[in-house]
């Protein structure tokens, strides 16, 4: 071989090399760039962790004394520090430590900052949350908590707590996800909490079906769709508060419009209504017992929210101690400084949604196509424009232009973009009551030291961004429940529709007081429950709440056991807790079932019949009805409703079917005049078709039939990174379960707290302390999630005992 | 023999100590900086490059295994779409090794003619 033809070979084999080289430190589509990541020096092998944690240590100028953290046996770090500033600090550091990713991720969602990391195929997604003013709104809440110098300490600390992990990493040792998705972590700012803040507020209050509600009144005479849609709801709910509450204020009243605005009908979607498939999204419980129905004589409280469950989880399970007047254990959801749901040494309290309404739509009159200025109160107001900036990896930035009225902002442009959601329809105005400024970091720290009802209900004074219920339990004896949030002085029906923009009757002037929103303290039943459900009686309560409320499932369900049980127990609130009989399918199919004829029915058609009519209606496991209950169930509502639906999903203009809870308390009365089909064909041609269907999907062998096997029941990653989640979890409960499960929705935590002398505390979450998908505790209490085994909490005397029974230390000093 | 041995101890050494600190990548400038000094045969050398930067990150891989726990490794494995959790072993070691390998061959090229027709002639 010539020298020449040898030199040739070895410049094509050196360009191979080096072809080779870029093409493995590029990512190849989603997956990452496979040179850094497969190396076991930097890449994923890095990030697989040993069960027992290493002791560490840390000293950092911020710091003013020293902080020990002792991690127990769940790996549940216990904070001992002798300032709250130094107990943020040390709270952002161990949070980061185990759940950085999480943080930078959830935050960058929030602000609609994922394309920067994950290039073009965000950029709608970012889109959609900075017209729906989620930056906006986390300016306006950090501003508001800057002009409370001790706030914005303790943000600042918590931040500066996470930024000495984030500073103290290289390439190495960046959590997974970053190698995964090949980005680097953000230095973490205190706008990044407040921004989790909003977060929490778009999954909790952020709903409107005001355009679907808008729609099916113009389309329905006012017979039907009073039928379909009744206020007060049916079945009948059982409020938060006792129907016999006396409300002891003279309430803030609101005229309604001399005129009738009718807003327009507002077609041809570009996302499909599908408007008899939906259901409702998965809420949470909370209920707090008095003494008096107690074995023990103390009160219990039990909290279950239910969110979207993934791994990592949305909690971290944290002790907060600060020396001198904060002794907290609970749920930190990370980024948000404090405990969010838990427990000190005087009370314990629960959070479910609140689902008042809390957003309005508004149909805004511009003064042409510039959309510029808009009319109300009878003058043309200017819009106020704000420019965002969506910086795309590996792209041009994208610039869009939000405009803002006074209600607040345009949330989809008029045209051009792809629709972000079919809730918002096009070039309306959103009036949200989570962009209003609020101090949550003093409300939560107010909350986390409180010993009595009064200063709990301080606290909660600055919660206001986020519609919640608030469930109570104390020492003291005192159970109490508050239902918060900035909710307006609506006129009735104010905001069930979209509203008219240029009226200022529509506007939001007024907000309940607090101390007029619903709460109750001890009452006369010895119990206080929610489960979304309307916190007051409608009849009673004067102010009008609006909202989307739950139905009577899971809130009857639960004081139903309440009411009739006595000498309760830890035992029996866990047995509530994990309660898998449903009302709803009950009340649908009881009726239902009496209208089955069997003639020519097939073996598996009578083999399900059977199993049916001996059913309990509990969706356990093993339960060979329950999967088929659900197909017929959903099948016959559709078959009950389809004739009046079908010409509006046919012209794409969104509405909603009845619920479930309607179409079953109708069933009960037979041929009711709401349905404009026959009640009997249509029972039976959808047991048929569903039979059918089922036996075809699952087989005539009804050991292939069971619940837990064919559902799906699997814990997603949070970005959706295959083979990080589970797709394995046999997992009982169904949508209108108090034990809730559909698809991802379900029980994010469970917690029962027993308030006396000597406090005992029960929990549980789906996933572990670490959010790193290499450490044996990235999902370590899912098995007992699922089995509903909960876990005694360990509660600490002092420091000493904590050290003493330590499975790892932290300590951070001064430097 | 003992050249081989000497290139390939080298080169195992150079590629682990670098990549404690430095970018994977910098195992392709071992294996070039190895081909173009190495007394063997162009095709040995890229062999025993490829081996050594293999073994590195084999033995390192493995070393990590035994000291923490594997419940990655299948978590991975479904990531990449691998058939098995142990297939990520090879997958690792030719991550490094091909690219090393390749430069080291083509190093090896480029040396004067001479130098590695000597290795040959004296056989190993």
């Amino acid at each position: 071989m010539s020298t020449r033809v040898r030199r040739l070979i070895a410049l094509v084999l050196l360009a191979m090399a080096g072809g080779l080289t870029w093409g493995l430190s590029t990512p190849q589509g989603p997956l990452p760039p496979m040179g850094p990541f497969m190396s076991p020096f930097t890449g994923f092998w890095q990030q697989m962790a040993a069960a027992d944690r290493a002791e560490h240590t840390l000293t950092h100028e911020a710091l003013a004394a020293p902080v020990e953290v002792f991690y127990d046996a769940r790996q549940v770090p216990h904070l001992y520090a002798s300032s709250d500033r130094d107990l943020y600090f040390a709270l952002g550091y161990v949070t980061a430590r185990d759940r950085l990713w999480q943080m930078d991720f959830q935050t960058r969602a929030a602000a609609g900052t994922l394309a920067e990391v994950l290039g073009e195929r965000a950029v709608a997604y970012d889109r959609g949350q900075r017209r729906m003013g989620m930056r906006y709104g986390a300016e306006r809440h950090l501003e508001r908590i800057q002009e409370d110098p001790k706030s914005a300490a303790l943000l600042q600390a918590y931040a500066d707590g996470v930024n000495a992990h984030i500073d103290g990493l290289t390439p190495r040792t960046y959590p997974l996800e970053f190698k995964v998705l090949n980005y680097a972590p953000q230095p973490f700012e205190p706008l990044h909490s407040t921004l989790m803040l909003m977060n929490l507020a778009q999954t909790l209050t952020s709903g409107t079906s005001a355009l679907a509600q808008t729609n099916a009144r113009a389309l329905m005479d006012p017979r039907t769709y009073g039928l379909l849609y009744p206020d007060p709801q049916l079945p009948a709910v059982e409020p938060m508060v006792p129907p016999d509450h006396v409300w002891a204020f003279e309430p803030e009243t609101r005229a309604a419009p001399a005129d009738t605005f009718v807003p327009q009908v507002v077609a041809a979607l570009d996302l499909p209504p599908a408007m008899l498939d939906t259901q409702p999204g998965a809420g949470s419980n909370a209920w707090a017992v008095h003494g008096s129905k107690t074995a023990s004589g103390h009160p219990l409280l039990a909290s279950d929210p239910h969110l979207r469950t993934t791994f990592p989880s949305i909690w971290y399970e944290v002790y907060l101690n600060n020396g001198r007047d904060l002794s907290v254990y609970g749920g930190h959801i990370p980024s948000l400084p404090g405990v969010a749901i838990g427990f000190n040494e005087a009370m314990a309290w629960a959070i479910t949604a609140g689902e008042s309404r809390a957003l309005d739509v508004y149909e805004i009159a511009f003064r042409d196509e510039r959309r510029l200025d808009y009319l109300h109160d009878g003058v043309y107001k200017p819009v106020t424009l704000r420019p965002e900036t969506i910086h795309v990896r590996d792209g041009p930035p994208v610039v869009d232009t939000v405009r803002y009225t006074h209600h607040g902002p345009i949330a989809q442009p008029a045209a051009g973009t792809r629709l972000v959601s079919r809730q918002y329809p096009r070039g309306h105005a959103l009036q949200w009551a989570a962009l209003r400024p609020s101090d949550f970091i003093r409300g939560l720290r107010q909350v986390n030291a409180a010993t009595d009802a009064e200063a709990f209900a301080e606290g909660l004074r600055d919660t206001e961004a986020v519609n919640l219920n608030f469930l109570y339990a104390d020492r003291a004896g005192t159970i109490a429940a508050w239902h918060t949030g900035a909710l307006p002085v609506r006129f009735p029906g104010q905001g069930r529709y979209i509203s008219d923009g240029r009226d200022p009757a529509y506007d939001w002037e007024a907000f309940i007081p607090f101390a007029h929103l619903p709460h109750v303290r001890n009452p006369a039943q010895g119990f206080l429950v929610n489960a979304n459900q309307r916190p007051a009686d409608r009849s009673t309560y004067p102010y009008a709440l609006g909202g989307t409320y739950a139905s009577f499932a899971r809130a009857n369900r639960i004081h139903e056991v309440l009411r009739a049980g006595e000498e309760l127990t830890v035992a029996d609130m866990r047995d509530l807790q994990m309660d898998v009989y449903s009302p709803t399918t009950a009340y649908m199919l009881r009726p239902a079932l009496a209208y089955l004829n069997r003639d020519g029915f097939s073996a598996s058609a009578h083999a399900l019949a059977d199993r049916l009519e001996a059913w309990d209606f509990t969706y356990t496991v093993d339960s060979e009805a329950a999967l088929f209950a659900n197909r017929w169930r959903d099948a016959l509502r559709r078959q009950l409703w389809q004739p009046a639906f079908a010409p509006l999903e046919a012209a794409e203009v969104l509405t909603e079917g009845p619920s479930l809870s309607v179409t079953a308390h109708y069933l009960h009365e037979g041929q009711h005049e709401a349905f404009s089909v026959d009640v009997a064909a249509a029972v039976n041609t959808s047991f048929r078709e569903s039979a059918a269907a089922f036996v075809e999907r699952y087989g005539t062998d009804p050991a292939g039939w069971r619940y837990g096997a064919n559902r799906a029941a699997g814990i997603p990653h949070l970005a959706g990174l295959t083979g990080f989640g589970r797709a394995d979890l046999e997992v009982s409960g169904e949508t209108y379960t108090v034990n809730v499960r559909r698809n991802a929705f379900g029980v994010s935590r469970r917690m029962i707290v027993e308030v006396g002398d000597s406090l005992r505390a029960f929990v549980h979450y789906p996933g572990g302390a670490s959010g790193n998908p290499g450490s044996p505790h990235y999902d370590q209490a899912t098995a007992d999630w699922a089995a509903g085994v909960l876990h005694p909490v360990e509660i600490f005397g002092s420091a000493a005992e904590a050290r003493a029974a330590a499975t790892a230390t932290l300590t951070l000093s001064p430097r | 023999m003992r050249a081989s041995v000497g290139l390939f101890v080298g080169v195992l050494v150079s590629a682990l100590g670098l990549q404690l600190f430095a970018p994977w990548w910098l195992v392709v400038g071992v294996g070039l900086a190895a081909g173009l000094v190495s007394p063997c045969s162009p095709g040995r050398t890229g062999l025993l490059v490829a081996g050594a930067v293999a073994l590195g990150g084999l033995g390192m891989a493995g070393y990590v295994a035994l000291t923490t726990s594997t419940v990655l490794l299948p978590r991975v494995a479904t990531l990449l779409q691998l058939p098995a959790p142990w297939t990520l072993y090879p997958l690792t070691a030719l991550v490094g090794a091909l690219p090393a390998g390749l430069a080291a061959l083509g190093g090896a090229l480029l040396q004067p003619r001479s130098r590695t027709t000597q290795e040959e002639a004296h056989g190993s």
